[in-house]
């Protein structure tokens, strides 16, 4: 489901996290893509056009603390600027977080209280200023139940966020604002505030604004905070983006195109062809296979193509209340027994992703490489594991994807033939990602297992591991594998907490110690990000922090 | 024929009804038991406690079930086919230019297929085993066996994109960038009839192909058939040119059959055009039908639905309609 309309994965709630103070800026480690810069243009001048394709039901909402779709918050990015920001550069340095309305945060000794202070002369797009009473608004709204934003939890461990996020309080007593300053102020540490405070849904709306879902862009119209402001959205048809003269390019010129067009509804590869074509400069969706193929092949092409590293893993869930699955050593032969290589190879092989064992990609400064379980099938240690789990064999279980995005329904097939040597016999269960999402999401379902692609909110291990298999939260909505061992509650709580260097190295155990000790998941493969954009398109930057093309950069070449 | 066409519009009001009542059986009360409630499933998956209230107060969910049904045909009778809350605006306004737009291009399509079929099929009919009937009747099998969703890419391929290239069917007798057709778009009729048209060409031969290699072969056959009878070689024998035995007596008596075999494949094709539509980028029904399914939207996937109905028993209606009108037997038999 990656390819366009890729829904994020939702984060569990992270409640009691246990205490500690600031966060540096993120490191890096990982591989980059090989991006293209031209040079930097002039501040404010912003002419041409350019237009990009979109698949159909690639936008979830144009409600600035409502959006969640990957390439919604590609939007996002262009008409919105939030407290703090990722920086425009390609690769990991572009998961570095920058001054955006306010400058890097002021952290109090403890880690629980974060203050920002807003830049003189930051204003929405109709040349209002932005003030700190209208970012405490913007977190009122969007932890409010009405607007249900879908990340509002995050911020659960803002001192009275509980009841305001349950509906029973009408105030948020733990965000106090002065007449230039906003402070945040926290029950216990959280090591990935930061990058919370960044989130696009943090986006800034005026004190007044309607605590009512606005999904149509309306607000975007008069009140964008980035380099762009939405000019118009016809659901299902077009989007325009039209410069913002006032926003404030003090700290560096964003926006050198008078306008973006996207046009809503055109297949993917046949969005590469008008790209070929010169009739069109980018698609928001990641390359068809058949393309990468194709287009990585002809050299006249090379330099149209650009490829990047992702947050994000697809994955196996196994179900810890489903027998046999609550079975260690079942869960392990499953991840002897796959046949990773061949999985990935059904998501376009080599050049569009990388086999894994590990939970946490290699795009996240948390990454740290090990080796459990083998990218081909050890058949002969998973059926001795079989064995030594005193589960009888054949199994029957079922296994769940999605069918409306190529490949899921391959990779189904490949487990399933992968599956029936050690005696487990998969039935697969394939509907449309919607259907899917409600179905495994939901506990009562009882899913034994199911394939499911995951891009982190933010680029850190707590936005993949955290997210997915808090342990105290079993029953939440995104721990598809109902993980609840309560042992690891204090390591998933440890690593949550701290800070720069132990955070990474705590992130890394975390990821080997699951891996080894518990096999919540079978992971399959870390895809990788494809674009092609035509002859003309300058200024070429892919976004590995908010997973999407980063349109503030982007230049008509002379 | 007044007493025929108002059995007709009787006969249609009923089949409407019955769609109207197996629609709403469907969406409001077999929905029921699949888990959750129709006023959660209307107002989408992010509605509030509050909001999937409100749904339900305005359509009335709480009510017996005869009077839920009263009210949703009441608003359908007002036009009313309710609100997508994903896409937050009325049904309506997604559902008419998604109709326009299939309408274009399934009318224009219906009369490529014609203006393929009509020519060869008479000619075939008229000399059959000739070498150009022959040929005909070879392009109407490979017509047939072509998928449109193979199709479609390809005439997009080799007659949108190559041309681009320097290129047409693959030889390089263009100048490097030449547009002949856009490879995927659309435009509407009101904005501008001519680029509605250029945008549709494409669309339309694609969608024309297989209707009318079916064509073909249907119309042969009922040329060959009426060439055979009494009345053709008493007008051949009374001297008339063929052009004449063709135009005046085989077209009036295959004229009845072709219309009904017209209303319904245009009717299929009204609620079939999903992979033009999609290759093409063309916002029609099929489209938005499956856009609508993608993101679990009820209200617009209902609406397609009685939509898509309601225009294949107008498109039957109109055929019965012109049936009579072309063939008297059909209004003498009405009128008993």
């Amino acid at each position: 489901m990656r390819n366009t309309a890729a829904r994020r994965s939702r984060k569990g709630v992270i409640l009691g996290f246990a205490a500690l103070l600031t966060l540096a800026a993120c490191g890096s480690s990982s591989s980059s893509g090989g991006s293209t810069t031209t040079a930097a243009p002039k501040a404010g001048v912003a002419t041409g056009t350019i237009t990009g394709a979109m698949a159909s039901g690639a936008i979830d909402t144009l409600d600035p603390n409502r959006w969640y779709f990957a390439v919604t918050w590609g939007l996002a990015n262009a008409l919105c600027t939030t407290l703090i920001r990722y920086a425009d550069e390609p690769g990991t340095p572009g998961t570095q977080l920058v001054p955006g309305l306010a400058d890097l945060p002021v952290i109090s000794s403890n880690g629980l209280e974060y203050t920002y202070t807003l830049r003189p002369g930051v204003r929405f797009s109709n040349g209002q200023a932005i003030t700190p009473a209208d970012i405490k608004y913007t977190w009122m709204r969007l932890m409010a139940p009405a607007i249900d934003t879908g990340t509002g939890f995050y911020f659960t461990n803002v001192i009275g966020a509980p009841a305001y996020l349950a509906g029973t309080s009408k105030t948020l007593p733990g965000i106090t604002t002065t007449a230039n300053s906003i402070t945040f102020h926290l029950t216990a540490a959280d090591g990935a505030f930061l990058y919370k405070t960044a989130l696009p849904t943090t986006c800034p709306v005026p004190t007044g604004t309607s605590m009512k879902q606005e999904n149509n862009g309306t607000i975007e119209q008069t009140y964008a905070s980035g380099a762009f402001k939405l000019q118009s959205y016809s659901p299902g048809r077009q989007i325009v983006l039209a410069f913002n003269k006032n926003y404030d390019q003090s700290l560096g010129a964003r926006g050198h195109v008078a306008k973006i067009v996207f046009n809503i509804g055109v297949e993917s590869t046949q969005a590469t062809l008008e790209i070929q074509a010169g009739q069109l400069d980018f698609n928001t969706s990641n390359l068809a296979t058949a393309d990468i193929l194709k287009i990585s092949g002809n050299p006249a092409l090379a330099s149209q193509v650009h490829t990047s590293a992702r947050p994000d893993i697809t994955y196996l869930f196994l179900n810890y209340e489903v027998a046999p699955l609550n079975n260690l050593d079942v869960r392990k032969a499953i991840n002897f027994a796959i046949n990773r290589t061949a999985i990935e190879a059904q998501w376009g092989g080599p050049l569009a992703g990388t086999p894994t064992d590990q939970i946490i990609p290699p795009a996240l400064s948390d990454y740290k490489q090990y080796s459990i379980y083998p990218n081909t099938p050890n058949l002969t240690e998973a059926k001795k594991l079989m064995a030594e789990s005193g589960v009888k064999t054949p199994i029957s279980l079922g296994i769940r994807t999605q069918n409306d995005a190529p490949g899921f329904v391959n990779m189904a097939d490949v487990i399933q033939s992968d599956l029936k040597p050690i005696g487990i016999n998969l039935t697969i269960e394939a509907t449309p990602n919607s259907v899917n999402s409600s179905f495994i999401s939901n506990p009562k379902s009882h899913t034994p297992m199911g394939i499911e692609p995951w891009s982190a909110d933010f680029p850190d291990g707590d936005a993949i591991i955290n997210t997915g298999l808090y342990p105290g939260t079993p029953d939440f909505a995104a721990n598809f594998s109902h993980f609840g061992v309560a042992s690891f509650v204090p390591e998933f709580n440890q690593a949550a907490a701290a800070l720069a260097a132990a955070r990474v190295s705590d992130y890394q155990q975390l990821d080997y110690n699951l891996m080894s000790k518990q096999a919540p998941y079978a992971p399959l493969f870390n895809p990788r990000w494809y674009d092609f954009v035509s002859a003309r398109l300058g200024g070429y930057v892919y976004s590995e922090a908010v997973d999407a093309i980063n349109y503030n950069t982007l230049t008509i070449k002379s | 024929m007044r007493r025929m066409i108002l059995r007709r519009l009787l006969g249609a009001a009923v089949q409407l009804f019955v769609v109207t009542i197996l629609a709403w059986l469907l969406f409001y009360v077999i929905a029921r038991f699949t888990g959750a409630s129709p006023a959660q499933r209307i107002a989408g998956k992010t509605a509030s406690a509050a909001q999937i209230a409100l749904v339900a107060k305005i359509l009335g969910l709480n009510k017996p079930y005869w009077q839920q049904y009263l009210i949703f045909l009441g608003h359908l009778l007002h036009g009313d086919f309710g609100y997508s809350y994903f896409q937050d605006r009325p049904v309506s306004s997604i559902l008419w230019p998604a109709t326009r737009a299939t309408t274009s291009l399934v009318l224009g399509a219906a009369v490529v297929w014609l203006a393929i079929a009509a020519p060869i099929g008479s000619y075939g009919g008229l000399r059959p085993r000739s070498v150009g009937d022959v040929a005909g009747r070879g392009l109407a099998i490979v017509g047939m066996s072509i998928p449109v969703f193979w199709l479609a890419p390809m005439i997009s391929y080799f007659f949108a994109f190559q041309p681009t290239q320097g290129r047409i069917l693959g030889l390089p007798i263009l100048p490097s960038g030449t547009t002949l057709f856009p490879i995927t778009g659309y435009t509407d009729f009101g904005q501008s009839p001519i680029q509605w048209a250029y945008h549709l060409i494409l669309p339309w031969i694609t969608l024309a192909i297989g209707f009318a290699a079916v064509y073909i072969r249907y119309i042969r056959t009922l040329t060959a058939e009426q060439l055979s009878e009494d009345y053709t070689r008493t007008a051949k024998a009374k001297g008339a040119s063929t052009r004449r035995i063709l135009l005046r007596h085989v077209g009036r008596n295959v004229a009845p059959t072709m219309t009904v075999l017209l209303g319904a494949d245009v009717a299929t094709a009204l609620s079939g055009v999903f992979f033009v539509e999609t290759v093409f980028a063309v916002p029609g029904l099929g489209w938005t039908g499956v856009y609508a399914i993608q993101n679990l939207d009820y209200p617009v996937i209902t609406g397609v639905v009685i939509v898509a109905a309601f225009i294949a028993v107008l498109a039957n209606t109109i055929v019965d309609l012109l049936h009579g009108v072309l063939d008297p037997r059909v209004r003498r038999l009405a009128a008993h």
